[in-house]
């Protein structure tokens, strides 16, 4: 690891990042109702946003900070496992606070003091493995559009595929929280369609890593 | 040793190293014994590669102007007058009827020619 | 000093159907300053991006230092510096931040170089990039390439935006480099005069394709411009002599020839007559010849 790329790659983030904390904390402060990651379209459109920002930030091969970089003295190789180390570290920036919210007895003492949501403290448990999800949420989104990028800047074939991943991933998102689906389904619903979800990140990610090293700098 | 190059001239670069380190000697610049400069140096100097400076020092070292000690760099040789009268005459002859050709493509005269090649030899023997 | 630091084989690249780039046959050395011409659009900077893998070939091959361009490893990257016209680092950026990417990018690089060149041309090392003119933020980059002190540099257009003092010190310290370091240096540029002054070797693109490649000095042995009264009949030219272009004047023709094999002048007198006049040519010349003038083959 490299602690000046890393530097580098965080500046171009922080822009984002600096944004996106404030309004993760204060939306997980003030929300009334449990956070359900499957049924809260607002989480969903937040996670989104911050993920395609984030990923604007770090992954567009056709920036010319980006090909700036692309034409330093780093390998290919070194350039991708810094994205992606810089990637995760900008995601937990915006997430370590929300878990922190949701985990200790802050957000419990928001909502019923200063909020007087007499009724929040029971509903609380609910939400306890929200930040789990959210963390995984984000992981998987970036993995699939940090997939479209290098899928779109290989040289010769399949430009479009990962586009099409990363807009299947924002249809399932939004639809999700409309079709109540975790309470109408099987027991086994739930588990099965996180495995999913996590095989799915899995594979974007593993062909990410092997298409990186034949992406074009195009400008 | 003020050597000045014309990169844009067209004229091969060590052509007219050659020509500026025979200038310097004939003229009295770089006495017999003297010291060239090493070809990093020059070449350092004169913002040229130095496979150009070799080549120059090989031309001059191989036609008995300076000589080239291994280790220690190139001198200028002691002035030879290993060639005979008449061939120096030709050679001479030779070299003047070239200056008067190119000088007539100018549309200048051969006499006219010949009175400047005159003041250029007084100006060089009084060492300017 | 003739180790090959880039070598390229056949190599073609198209975008869609436009072949940008074909049959590219191409080594540079160590030590050699090339000056890479053509005019805009000729295919220099896809050239460029596919020595340093920023592109894949459609055909032929590329080697960088050794190594295939497609698949560098770090120990070849931190060896090549390439500053290319729109990969412009971002514009919040300092100087010292970065020169901290290039020590981190660049074992070789020397900060105290780096510092000198930038202070020198009164650039402070905290303000950031957008703070500078267009010349400024070049020469920055450009500096800090050099101090990075690679094995290989490859320029595109570097004089772009610089006044004539900068463009000066930038050819002086890239001689120093080639001369000082073995490095092989690659200039794409537009300004013929200053890469005359230093370069060792000539590569012409035209249309996608190499038309010229060979030594300066080399070419200055062997072309001649050749000027003769209009209504003198066409010349007889001698074995191997190739015409390079040729233009017409109102009382003249002038005529640019390749005289391999030596002795040009004395060859060239037998094929022309009294009235002819001949004369060495400069590179800017001879570009005009091979791409303005030039003869159709």
């Amino acid at each position: 690891m490299k602690p000046a790329l890393l530097r580098w790659l965080l500046w171009q983030t922080l822009p984002v990042t600096s944004i996106a904390v404030p309004i993760f904390a204060l939306f997980v402060a003030l929300y009334p109702g449990p956070i359900f990651w499957m049924r809260d379209t607002t989480l969903w459109i937040l996670i989104l946003l911050h993920g395609y920002a984030l990923h604007l930030c770090l992954g567009r091969p056709r920036s010319s900070s980006m090909a700036h970089l692309y034409c330093q003295g780093f390998s290919r190789q070194t350039l991708w496992r810094h994205v992606v180390v810089a990637t995760w570290l900008a995601i937990l920036a915006a997430w370590i606070p929300v878990a922190a919210l949701i985990w200790s007895p802050a957000r419990v003492w928001i909502q019923s003091n200063l909020l007087d949501n007499q009724r929040f403290f029971v509903l609380a448990p609910l939400e306890r493995s929200s930040p789990v999800f959210i963390l995984i949420a984000e992981m998987v989104w970036m993995a699939v559009l940090n997939y479209a990028w290098v899928r779109e800047a290989q040289p010769f074939r399949g430009l479009r595929g990962g586009r099409w991943l990363a807009r299947l991933f924002v249809i399932v998102a939004l639809l999700m929280p409309f079709t109540q689906w975790d309470r109408i389904g099987p027991s086994w619903l739930v588990p099965t369609a996180m495995a999913c979800w996590i095989v799915v990140g899995l594979i974007a990610f593993w062909g990410t890593f092997r298409l990186q090293s034949r992406m074009e700098v195009r400008i | 040793m003020l050597l000045r190059l014309d990169p844009h001239s067209g004229e091969p670069l060590y052509r007219q190293i050659v020509e500026a380190i025979k200038y310097q000697i004939a003229s009295g610049g770089l006495a017999a014994g003297e010291q060239l400069p090493s070809v990093r140096v020059l070449a350092s100097e004169l913002k040229i590669n130095m496979r150009t400076v070799v080549k120059a020092y090989d031309e001059l070292s191989h036609a008995g102007f300076i000589v080239l000690q291994h280790g220690r760099g190139a001198f200028v040789t002691e002035p030879q007058h290993t060639r005979t009268l008449v061939s120096r005459r030709k050679e001479l002859s030779e070299l003047a009827r070239r200056l008067i050709a190119e000088g007539c493509g100018f549309g200048a005269s051969p006499s006219e020619v010949a009175d400047i090649v005159r003041t250029v030899a007084d100006e060089m023997e009084r060492g300017l | 000093m003739s180790d090959l630091c880039i070598e390229t084989h056949e190599l073609g690249r198209m975008f869609g159907k436009t072949a940008v780039l074909r049959d590219i046959s191409w080594q540079a050395s160590a030590g050699n300053v090339v000056a890479l011409l053509g005019p805009n659009g000729s295919g220099k900077t896809t050239l460029f991006k596919l020595v340093r893998g920023l592109l894949i070939p459609t055909s032929g091959s590329s080697t960088l230092l050794g190594t295939r361009s497609d698949s560098l490893p770090d120990s070849v990257t931190n060896r090549v510096c390439c500053v290319l016209e729109g990969c412009s680092p971002p514009k919040w950026v300092t100087i010292r931040q970065l020169m901290d990417l290039h020590a981190a990018a660049y074992p070789q690089f020397d900060r105290a170089l780096a510092e000198e060149l930038v202070k020198q041309r009164g650039l402070p090392l905290n303000r950031r990039f957008w703070t500078f003119s267009k010349g400024q933020q070049r020469w920055a980059e450009l500096a800090l390439s050099i101090a990075s002190r690679p094995d290989v540099l490859l320029l595109d257009e570097p004089a772009d935006g610089l006044d004539p003092a900068v463009r000066r010190e930038l050819y002086d310290r890239l001689r120093e480099l080639a001369n000082e370091r073995n490095t092989a240096v690659v200039v794409a540029s537009h300004v013929i005069a200053d890469v005359e002054r230093i370069a060792d070797e000539l590569v012409l693109i035209q249309h996608g394709q190499i038309t010229l490649q060979a030594s300066l000095e080399t070419l200055r042995e062997e072309v001649r411009e050749i000027e003769l009264p209009a209504d003198q009949v066409p010349l007889q030219w001698g074995d191997g002599m190739r015409v390079l272009g040729s233009k017409r004047a109102t009382s003249s023709r002038v005529t640019w020839v390749r005289t391999p094999g030596g002795d040009v002048d004395r060859r060239l007198q037998g094929c022309l007559s009294e009235r002819a006049v001949v004369r060495p040519v400069g590179l800017e010349m001879l570009y005009f010849a091979c791409t303005e003038y030039a003869e159709a083959s």
